[in-house]
């Protein structure tokens, strides 16, 4: 195993970061330019009316909201699992992704609503017929309408994007909360890793995960909540500009945060304890 | 031919050990009889739990660990295809801060029967009782077996941690500094145990309590530096030491 000053750890940290920071730029910028010249060229920009009401038929529907982020929510709590309790802390691909989480754990909700109306839904199509490619998708049941299928991908590409590095985060902090002697006290009775994690490591640490999903869902709902309300706001003739939607995503988004507050609160100090 | 008590479990033959760029232990050959109680003394930061942590392979898990030399148990060499979680069957150990599981007295006890795959109600109240009765706690818990260890002394809950490691029925069995929290007569209630004990395993103890491993111990081993400086019978090592340091450490004026 290399040894490292910590100076030399602390100038490799930075490397990745820059890495990590490069390689996101780099699909940033490229995309925006690759918009910008299609829309120059009169490609295929979707006009500002299309985005709109696709958007509005996309955050109107709560199941999708919550089944993507539901589903996100547990790749990213396996992908934690794997990064923490497999992979050495000295691993590149770990320090990596570790900084590439830091980066877009940063980044506020709304800017990934813009990013989702600027470029996923310019490629929605491109993206379902990637989609549909891949073998296994044949089993999903086509959605009726057109408008849907592709809206569907794109916005289950920005749920994904918007909460897994946050549940990845605020996992991994979890796991790293239930102090070394608790694993030690199992492991040296004989205990496998696999016994040590669902035994002591995943009892203790339960809370702060599922506090950690309540939080990255309620990021989520807070950012339809805020694209449902703009689109309404600007775009509809509703007395009053608020709809049924934007109240329920907002509420939603709000009971979550509390809840995952509150978990903290009431059962945080319990795996303190054992640190 | 050599008798039972005579024969070494445990031999280590050379042992570097380094964390990153520092090396904490150089150059140390030794050997455990069975049924002994060895003891390793020294100041702080010596090495002691470095060196008693290798020998059950839990250094693993301490990032830039990194090691030379020979770990025999039984003759096998603990090399990197060992099976870890077998071995620690067979060597257990006891830290100097009891860690108790989260579950009832009962479950903290049968925890390694369990993990072996143990379920019987029966065999498990079996495991349970003799363990407790080993080290002589089931008196004070009999009653409150399935409330949690919370509300027993620090001493109980160090006696605890024994029964608790005793119930695998491992072969050697590491104290690294177990009284170091207990008040006087928790730790002579541990010191007779550790005695007693020595009718059914091999027991290693790190202490930095001079008297402690001179009432303990048949065979001491004296680290300072991370060297092992002197290593042999209790009662030589504290009357007539070899070495110049040896001698200043036993009578007080070093470490």
């Amino acid at each position: 195993m290399n040894s490292m000053t910590p100076r030399a750890e602390r100038k490799q940290k930075i490397v990745l970061q820059s890495i990590a920071f490069i390689i996101l730029g780099v699909a940033f910028v490229g995309l925006w330019h690759e918009l910008k010249d299609a829309r120059a060229t009169g490609g295929q920009p979707a006009s500002e009316a299309i985005l709109l009401s696709a958007l509005s038929s996309l955050f109107n529907n709560l199941y999708v909201v919550l089944s993507m982020s539901f589903l996100a929510i547990l790749f990213g709590i396996a992908f934690a699992f794997y990064l923490e309790e497999w992979l050495p802390a000295t691993n590149w691909i770990r320090r990596l992704i570790e900084s590439l989480v830091a980066i877009l754990t940063g980044i506020p909700s709304i800017a990934y609503g813009i990013l989702a109306i600027l470029i996923f839904f310019s490629y929605a199509d491109t993206l379902k017929e990637a989609i549909e490619a891949f073998p296994l998708s044949e089993n999903i049941e086509a959605i009726p309408s057109q408008i849907e299928t592709t809206v569907f991908y794109a916005e289950a590409l920005t749920f994904i994007l918007m909460v897994m590095p946050l549940t990845i985060k605020t996992t991994q902090e979890a796991l790293r909360s239930v102090a070394t002697p608790i694993r030690e006290a199992a492991y040296v009775l004989g205990a496998s890793q696999w016994q040590v994690l669902t035994r002591q490591v995943v009892p203790i640490a339960f809370t702060r995960i599922l506090a950690g999903g309540c939080r990255s869902m309620s990021r989520a709902f807070a950012m339809a909540a805020l694209l449902v309300g703009i689109y309404t706001w600007h775009y509809t003739t509703e007395p009053g500009g608020m709809s049924g939607s934007f109240i329920l995503f907002l509420g939603v988004a709000l009971f979550l945060s509390i809840f995952s507050s509150t978990l903290i609160w009431v059962y945080g100090s319990d795996s303190a304890q054992h640190s | 031919m050599l008798s039972e008590k005579e024969q070494s479990i445990l031999s280590i033959r050379n042992l570097n050990i380094w964390y990153g760029d520092a090396q904490i232990l150089s150059s140390l050959s030794f050997e455990v009889q069975q049924k002994q109680v060895t003891a390793f003394i020294g100041p702080a930061n010596c090495g002691k739990s470095t060196l008693v942590r290798c020998l059950n392979r839990l250094n693993d898990f301490v990032p830039n660990f990194r090691s030379t030399g020979e770990i025999l148990f039984k003759g096998v060499h603990l090399g990197t295809s060992t099976d870890t979680t077998a071995l620690r069957k067979q060597i257990g150990m006891v830290f100097r801060r009891p860690v108790l599981f989260r579950c009832s007295i009962y479950e903290n006890v049968a925890y390694g029967a369990r993990i072996s795959g143990v379920n019987q109600a029966a065999h498990l109240d079996t495991i349970v009782e003799k363990n407790l009765r080993k080290t002589g706690l089931w008196g004070a818990v009999e009653n409150i077996l399935d409330e949690t260890p919370e509300q027993l002394s620090r001493g109980q809950q160090q006696l605890l941690c024994i029964a608790r490691a005793l119930a695998v029925d491992p072969e050697v069995l590491i104290f690294d500094e177990p009284c170091g929290e207990l008040d006087p007569i928790e730790t002579v209630k541990i010191e007779t145990l550790v005695r007693d004990l020595t009718n059914e395993c091999t027991l290693i103890f790190a202490t930095n309590k001079r008297r402690q491993a001179a009432r303990v111990s048949d065979v001491a081993g004296f680290l300072y530096g991370g060297e092992l400086i002197e290593f042999g019978a209790t009662e030589k090592i504290f009357t007539n030491p070899q070495d110049n340091r040896t001698e200043q450490y036993v009578t007080g004026r070093l470490g």
